[in-house]
C-alpha cells in the first residue's frame, strides 16, 4: 500500500517536471509566435497591443502628473525673475512683428492674384492636435512616443507629427485617448525628403541610432554638410516642404541628418492631418473601378 | 496575509509600476536614447529572493506588459524576460542568499545575454542589425541604476512580504 502510494507520489512528481519544462518550451512558443503576427500586421495583435498599450498609457500619464506638477511649481519660480526682461523683449518683437505683418498681408493678396493668374489648385488646408507627450522610448529597440490625445477623432495612423521646428515623426498606433508615434530616427520610419536647394531626392530611414540616415541617393548628389533637408511629398503621406533637419555627415556610411527638434526633449507635439488621401485607400479604389 | 491576492501580487505590482516608470519623459539625452533595462533588473531581482512568487505564468504576465508598453514588436521583450527566467532558475544556487555586490556582477553578467537575444532577434525581424552602441550604453544605464531598482524592490519585500518567512 505505501509502496503503490510512494510510486503515484513520485510519478506526479515526474509529470510535473515533465509539465515545467513543457511550459517553458511553450512560453517561448507563445513569445515567438506573437512576434510573427506582428510582423504578418495581424488585426488581432494590433487591436490587443493597442489596447493594452491605452491601458499603459493610462498608467503613466497617472504616474507622471505628481512629477509634472513638481517640474511646472519650480519652473514657475524660475520663470518670475525673467517676466520683466522677457516683457521688454516683447514689447520690441511685437513692435517688429506688426510691420511684418503689413507686409505679410500684402504678400498674401500679391500670391492670391498670381494663383489665380496661374490657375493655381492650392493643396488641401491642414487642420491639426496638439498632444501632450507623456511617455518616451529610446533605446537600440525603438524610439517612440506616446501623447494623449483626448480621444480626439481625427489623429489617424501615419498623420505627420511636428515639434516646434519640424518633423519629428508619425502616428503609428491610435486609441481612444492615447496615440503611439515612432519618431524619425525609429527603425521603422521611412520618410521621403530632399535637400531643400540641390533637390537631391532620397528617403530619410531611422535605424534606432542617434541620428536618421537619408538613403536612395545618387552617389555623385553633391550633398553637403549643413544642407537643409525638407519632406519631397513623394507617396503621398507627408505634403512636401516641411522643414526635417540638416545634414551633419556625409562619408561612405551615407548622409546623415540631424533633425531640427530635440528628439530627447519633446514636451508636446502637434499632429497635423493634411486630409491627403490615403494612398492604400486610393490604389485599392482604382482596383475596384477597374 | 500569505495567501492573499495582494501579496502574491506585490512583486508584480512592484515590477510593473517600476518598469513604467522607466518610461516617463526625463527630457535627457540618456534616458532619451540608452533606457535602462528596467523591467529585466525587476524580474532579475525577483527571481532570485521570490521565485515561489515571480514564477513563470508571472514572468509570461510580465514580459506582456513590457511589450505593451514598449513600442518594440510584441514578443520580444517577453523573449528576453523569459531568457532571464531560464538563466536566474539555473544559476539560483549561486545567487541566492548572496550580499548586493555579488547580485550586482549577477546581473552585470546575465543582462548583457539577454539583451543581446532580443538584439538579435530584433536584428532578424527587421533584417538588419540594430545599433550596438546604444545597446552598450543601455546595459551601462541599466548597470547604474540597479542599485536603486534593486533598493527599492529590497524595500517593497521588507516592508510587505517579510513576515512570511
Amino acid at each position: 500500500m505505501v509502496k503503490r502510494e510512494r510510486d503515484t507520489f513520485l510519478h506526479i512528481n515526474q509529470l510535473r517536471g515533465t509539465l515545467k519544462k513543457f511550459a517553458i518550451v511553450f512560453a517561448f512558443v507563445c513569445a515567438f509566435v506573437f512576434m510573427l503576427l506582428n510582423k504578418s500586421e495581424n488585426t488581432l495583435i494590433e487591436k490587443t497591443s493597442g489596447t493594452a498599450g491605452e491601458v499603459v498609457s493610462s498608467v503613466i500619464d497617472v504616474l507622471v502628473m505628481p512629477a509634472t506638477v513638481l517640474v511646472k511649481s519650480y519652473e514657475y519660480l524660475r520663470s518670475l525673475r525673467k517676466i520683466d526682461m522677457e516683457n521688454q523683449a516683447l514689447r520690441e518683437e511685437n513692435r517688429r512683428l506688426t510691420i511684418a505683418n503689413a507686409e505679410r498681408r500684402a504678400l498674401a493678396v500679391e500670391n492670391a492674384l498670381l494663383a489665380q493668374l496661374l490657375n493655381y489648385t492650392p493643396p488641401p488646408k491642414a487642420s491639426f492636435v496638439t498632444a501632450k507627450v507623456v511617455a518616451e522610448e529610446g533605446s537600440a529597440f525603438a524610439h517612440a512616443v506616446t501623447v494623449y490625445t483626448a480621444g480626439n477623432e481625427s489623429v489617424r495612423k501615419g498623420q505627420v507629427v511636428i515639434g516646434n521646428k519640424g518633423v519629428i515623426g508619425r502616428v503609428e498606433k491610435t486609441g481612444d485617448n492615447y496615440a503611439k508615434i515612432f519618431l524619425v530616427n525609429d527603425i521603422n520610419s521611412k520618410i521621403p525628403v530632399m535637400t531643400e536647394k540641390s533637390r537631391v531626392r532620397g528617403v530619410l530611414s531611422g535605424e534606432n541610432s542617434l541620428l536618421p540616415k537619408m538613403i536612395f541617393i545618387p552617389l555623385d548628389a553633391g550633398v553637403s554638410i549643413g544642407d537643409r533637408v525638407i519632406t519631397s511629398g513623394i507617396g503621398g503621406v507627408f505634403p512636401s516642404g516641411l522643414p526635417v533637419g540638416k545634414v551633419v555627415s556625409v562619408d561612405r556610411e551615407g548622409v546623415k541628418v540631424k533633425p531640427f527638434d530635440n528628439l530627447n526633449n519633446l514636451e508636446y507635439v502637434q499632429i497635423v492631418d493634411y486630409k491627403l488621401p490615403d494612398p492604400a485607400s486610393f490604389f485599392s479604389a482604382r482596383e475596384g473601378a477597374q | 496575509m500569505a495567501g492573499s491576492w495582494f501579496y502574491r501580487g506585490m512583486p508584480l505590482l512592484a515590477s510593473t509600476v517600476l518598469m513604467l516608470f522607466s518610461f516617463l519623459p526625463l527630457n535627457s539625452e540618456i534616458a532619451g536614447n540608452a533606457q535602462p533595462a528596467v523591467g529585466l533588473m525587476c524580474a532579475y531581482f525577483w527571481l532570485v529572493y521570490r521565485p515561489d512568487l515571480f514564477n513563470l505564468p508571472v514572468v509570461f504576465v510580465y514580459g506582456m506588459i513590457a511589450d505593451a508598453a514598449s513600442a518594440a514588436p510584441f514578443g520580444a521583450g517577453l523573449v528576453s524576460m523569459l531568457v532571464m527566467y531560464l538563466s536566474v532558475t539555473n544559476l539560483i544556487k549561486y545567487l541566492n542568499g548572496r550580499i548586493f555586490v555579488v547580485l550586482w556582477v549577477g546581473i552585470a553578467a546575465l543582462l548583457p545575454i539577454c539583451l543581446l537575444v532580443k538584439w538579435l532577434l530584433l536584428s532578424f525581424y527587421y533584417e538588419r542589425a540594430l545599433p550596438l552602441s546604444l545597446l552598450f550604453f543601455s546595459y551601462l544605464t541599466s548597470l547604474a541604476c540597479y542599485p536603486l531598482v534593486g533598493g527599492i524592490n529590497a524595500w517593497v519585500l521588507n516592508r510587505f512580504l517579510q513576515d512570511d518567512k
